[in-house]
């Protein structure tokens, strides 16, 4: 139980690198923060005409890229462990969203499931992500 | 991969969190390398080389 809380935790991560996660954390929230603001105003009619969805498609898309940059910055600074255990979580994460697109696409045909989402996608990514973190700190402790 | 490095850190009286500092990487790597657990890329490998005074292979070996 102990490893699996220092994992969640990254514990003895050095202070530069749980500072720059920090930072990569803080631009996931603001860009999924601005996704769900967008979404959620597009439904409620406040964003309702073409330009203020470019608008908020463009405030999303500029929070995305400096997530992606930050994130690029923090994997190319990162301790050399922590980095291969990231590389990994990230090939999981993308293995499992392909797969799960896949078989769902199947099941959506045959009228067994309905159509996934891009939010559903995003959550299978997220959470994968975070479980081949915890496994791959688990595993190296 | 096989390492000495558990012995050698031992040799000199550096703690773990001693030498992670001295090879700029997390205690948590260093703890990984000496259980085995992680091989460490080839710069890393030589920068401890350099720290011990040895050469590479005597630090580490194919487990073969």
């Amino acid at each position: 139980m102990g490893k699996i809380t220092d994992a969640i935790l990254i514990k003895g991560l050095p202070a530069t690198d749980a500072k720059n996660a920090n930072k990569v954390n803080l631009w996931a929230l603001l860009w999924a923060g601005t996704l769900v603001a967008s979404l959620t105003m597009q439904e409620m009619q406040i964003i309702h005409t073409t330009a203020m969805s470019l608008a908020a498609a463009l405030v999303n898309l500029v929070m995305g890229v400096i997530m992606a940059v930050s994130y690029r910055r923090m994997l190319l600074t990162l301790d050399e462990m922590e980095r291969r255990i990231q590389y990994n979580a990230l090939a999981s994460a993308v293995a499992m969203s392909l797969l799960a697109y896949g078989a769902s696409s199947i099941l959506y045909n045959a009228a067994l499931v309905s159509e996934i989402s891009a939010s559903q996608m995003i959550m299978i990514l997220a959470f994968t992500y975070s479980g081949g973190l915890i496994v791959g700190r688990v595993r190296m402790a | 991969m096989n390492n000495r490095l558990k012995a050698l850190r031992a040799d000199k009286g550096w703690t773990q969190a001693d030498l992670a500092a001295q090879l700029d990487v997390s205690r948590q790597t260093i703890i990984a390398i000496e259980k085995g657990k992680f091989d460490p890329s080839l710069p890393l490998a030589f920068k401890a080389a350099r720290l011990f005074e040895l050469p590479i292979e005597q630090i580490f070996s194919d487990q073969t």
